[in-house]
């Protein structure tokens, strides 16, 4: 692999980290808690997309089929449990476990449905590579980093350009005084994870065209999660930084050290930035009211 | 019982959260044995100003310094044990403890016996625990609500738990008491009887107190001098006479509120 | 012997959980990544004693003692930047999840990678893992119950006032991670040398699971909670063992409707009480009328004196 090749692919990878961050970044920033629900959720869609492409419907049907999933899933978990426990006021910390239980029952419910073979998804783009200067490039890289670009194109249009979006952004600065001024909490919410739950069946379908589609694969939105630690919990802007940062140095890591320590490599930066600088490159600090 | 010692002394203090100055330019001090209070209408930074002295807030410019010792950069732990405790506007009770534990707390924050006798449960551990409860009953029948001693917290009314506040803040070995509206949601009998409640603890325990209290009257009857603080700034001090009749004060202040009555 | 098995394995677990009782269920802070300190204790305590002939009991508390101190490292730093509550757990996640890759990753002949470390001299015996366990158990009553134990309550349920009052909100949080990761140390040494295998795999995020699984069942501000949830659980896992993936899926919801219904746990604020109990059978005619939909008896309320 030439390093313009790597640079390609740390690019794609970066870009799906990026969208998949700034769904997380999304509800961290209206919400205040880490949704860990995410992986799961990005599990399920990938896998109606592949049982719609598997029926032997084309890959636009099972991309619609995944962000339908991803839609109706993260509503769910957003009205069962989330909206009932805020409603009570409840710790962010609690919610966040209530979050990771929703990807654990997830995960462990596909596995134990499904089990745990990995399935390949019959796509356009799989083994097709073009060849642009004697690089070869993967189909698949290209038309991730074009969804995501174009994913977070329209993302930026929707919160700053609509209506909606400046009440979600309203909300993100504060979501009580929000609610005083006369915005629809609830409806912010929805939009909020119905976004949530787009972004992460579009990054699914791309992680299971890219590799494969198996119930452990939510553990892949960790790094997004890790990604948009390094960027600033709470930061759409840092979401984004953080995403392509990281797929660049994974990959960077991949190539020229082991790819056994690729992991290491995230988890390891994860912690030192949680330690040394807990609001990352542009978080924003919290300081609590009296 | 008044010195001219000064035991609390502010000087050009303040305070900005990004572009909002909540504090600007505030000078003040407390005598050893005064009480003081600090009044002044809604936004006024008065809690902000509890807060830096209390370590929860860092201050952007000034000094403020307790018994000629700094404060600042100071966590709001070390200052407890410097001899400053404090009450506040919403109530900060340890709701699932007991009355008891919520009084005893502040005896041993600083617990008075290693971590390897407290495992081991060791007789003098009962012993140092058993003195601490013995003096938590003091100030809980001081403030007259012993009898609920082996309550939750939380499942106390509501004026009940601002003398719980009260009675947990005295525990700790203090020279300075910060009251952050203590008499808030109180009507009128409430009101004197709390005054009363003040002056005896005020001379009881030989501490400094400054108050922050909408209840005008309150303020009136108990504090020797007032600051009167409006949009992050001094506006006024003196003793109560002179802030009644204090036009400055009347008009941005006191008026205001007459108006709304 | 099956049966002795199972007590053993209950015995860990119990010393895990009660560990994790402090940290989560008194001081309020959440861990996911526990499982990294019993591994540093399993390892801890079995290279001690296949290398240095360290022997059985010193090498436990060794294997504690490492975990406790590596978690002053990850700790410290992290909990004096007032780190969020949030930001703490996750941050004990990555922890775990570092512990196990750098211990799947040392492919040399002393760790062995992936494949971990066979033939460990079996020296847990039932009674040995019973009397750690006791013993810890007793430790740890002592310690809720004196003035720390108090403090770290008044930092779980008010951590504002409980500051301004005195309490060192780092000293507190410090000293209920480091207990708690000495206790997952021991842990993991009393495994080891009971299974006498161990591998990184042993260590995972299932185990870390696990652990809140049964904590979330005990409940806060509770050791005999947390102590019967642990023995429940861990008894029901070994007997339904062909459960193995249902489990999680268990877990999963147990998590979200406990945290929605009643997040001190299913057994919170609450301390067994024989006495109580025996009263309860006693008066078991009387009580019956007293039974609408409530438990009565059988739980003494934790506010006595």
């Amino acid at each position: 692999m030439t390093i313009i090749q790597q640079m390609i692919t740390s690019v794609s990878v970066g870009g799906l980290y990026a969208v998949l961050a700034v769904g997380y970044a999304l509800i961290y920033s209206v919400f205040d808690f880490t949704n860990f629900a995410f992986g799961g959720i990005m599990m399920v869609s990938a896998f109606s997309g592949y049982f719609v492409s598997n029926a032997g419907f084309g890959t636009i049907a099972s991309m619609i089929a995944a962000i339908v999933t991803g839609i109706l899933v993260s509503i769910a978990v957003e009205l069962l449990a989330y909206r009932p426990m805020r409603k009570k006021n409840a710790k962010r910390l609690f919610l966040m476990i209530s979050a990771m239980g929703v990807n654990i029952f997830l995960t462990n419910l596909y596995l134990s449905l499904f089990g745990a073979n990995l399935r390949t998804l019959p796509s356009g783009f799989k083994a097709n590579t073009i060849s642009i200067m004697n690089v070869q490039i993967g189909t698949v890289d290209i038309a991730a980093f074009l969804t995501s670009m174009v994913a977070l194109g329209i993302l930026t249009f929707f919160l700053y350009k609509t209506r909606s979006g400046i009440t979600v952004r309203a909300s993100a600065t504060d979501i009580s005084t929000a609610g005083l001024m006369g915005i629809n909490v609830n409806k912010v919410s929805l939009i909020v994870f119905i976004i949530s739950g787009t972004t992460a069946a579009i990054a699914g379908m791309f992680f299971g065209m890219k590799y494969t589609v198996y119930p452990g694969m939510g553990a892949m939105s960790t790094k997004a999660f890790i990604a948009s630690v390094i960027g600033g919990l709470g930061s759409l802007q840092g979401a984004v930084l953080g995403g392509f940062l990281l797929g660049i140095m994974e990959t960077l890591v991949a190539g020229y050290i082991s790819a056994t320590y690729r992991d290491l490599f995230s988890f390891g930066i994860m912690i030192v930035v949680l330690m040394f600088m807990p609001n990352g490159l542009v978080g924003r600090g919290d300081q609590s009211k009296l | 019982m008044t010195s001219s010692e000064k035991i609390l002394e502010v000087n050009d203090l303040v305070i900005r959260f990004g572009g909002l100055t909540a504090i600007d330019g505030v000078n003040m001090h407390i005598n050893k044995g005064e009480f003081v209070g600090l009044i002044g209408p809604n936004g006024a930074g008065k809690t902000t100003f509890f807060n830096s002295i209390t370590g929860n807030v860092t201050p952007s410019e000034g000094s403020i310094s307790f018994n000629g010792e700094s404060l600042l950069k100071k966590s709001p732990d070390v200052i407890s044990h410097m001899g400053i405790s404090r009450t506040f506007q919403n109530i900060r009770i340890f709701p699932k403890m007991t009355v008891l534990e919520n009084v005893s707390l502040p005896m041993h924050s600083k617990p008075s016996y290693n971590f390897f006798s407290a495992m081991l449960g060791l007789p003098s551990v009962k012993k140092a625990d058993k003195i601490i409860q013995e003096k938590a009953m003091d100030f809980l029948h001081r403030l007259g609500i012993a009898e609920y001693k082996d309550y939750e917290a939380g499942t106390l009314p509501y004026g009940l738990q601002r003398r719980l506040e009260i009675a947990r803040a005295l525990a700790a070995d203090l020279s300075l008491l910060l009251l952050d509206e203590p008499a808030a949601g109180m009507n009128n009998d409430e009101c004197n009887e709390l005054v009363e409640l003040l002056q005896g603890i005020h001379e009881d325990f030989d501490i400094s107190i400054m108050l922050i209290e909408h209840h005008i009257d309150v303020v009136l009857n108990l504090c020797s001098r007032i600051y009167v603080l409006n949009l992050g700034q001094l506006l006024a001090e003196g003793p109560p006479h002179e802030i009644q009749s204090n036009p400055d004060v009347i008009r941005a202040y006191l008026g205001e509120r007459r108006e709304g009555r | 012997m099956y049966i002795a098995s199972v007590i053993v394995t209950v015995c860990a677990n119990i010393i895990s959980v009660i560990g994790l009782a402090l940290l989560t269920g008194y001081t309020g802070m959440f861990s996911l990544g526990h499982a990294g300190f019993m591994a540093i204790g399993a390892y801890g305590a079995v290279l001690l004693n296949r290398y240095y002939a360290v022997p059985y009991f010193l090498a436990l508390i060794s294997g504690g003692v490492m975990a406790a101190f590596v978690s002053v490292i990850i700790g410290y730093p992290t909990l004096r930047n007032k780190l969020r509550g949030d930001y703490f757990a996750i941050c004990m996640l990555g922890f775990g999840t570092v512990v196990r890759l750098i211990l799947n990753n040392l492919n040399n002949p002393v760790i062995n990678g992936a494949l971990g470390l066979p033939g460990i001299p079996k020296l847990t015996s039932l009674w040995s893992a019973l009397f750690i366990m006791a013993i810890l158990v007793y430790f740890m009553w002592n310690f809720v119950n004196s003035q720390y134990g108090k403090n770290c309550v008044a930092v779980q349920q008010q951590e504002v006032a409980a500051e301004m009052m005195g309490v060192s909100l780092v000293k507190t949080k410090l000293l209920s991670l480091v207990i708690s990761a000495f206790y997952c140390g021991v842990a993991g040494g009393v495994l080891g040398f009971w299974l006498q295998y161990i591998a990184p795999a042993s260590f995972s995020d299932t185990r870390s699971n696990d652990f809140l699984a049964t904590l979330v069942t005990g409940g806060t501000n509770s050791i005999t909670g947390p102590f019967l949830a642990a023995i429940l659980l861990t008894t029901m896992l070994e007997y339904l063992r062909f459960l193995v993936n249902w489990r999680l899926v268990v877990y999963g919801l147990l998590y979200i409707l406990v945290m929605r219904f009643r997040p001190e746990g299913i057994m919170g604020y609450k301390e067994f009480s024989l006495k109580k109990t025996i009263l309860f059978f006693k008066e078991f005619p009387q009580n019956m009328g007293k039974l609408k939909g409530k438990w009565v008896g059988f739980w003494e309320s934790r506010n006595r004196n």
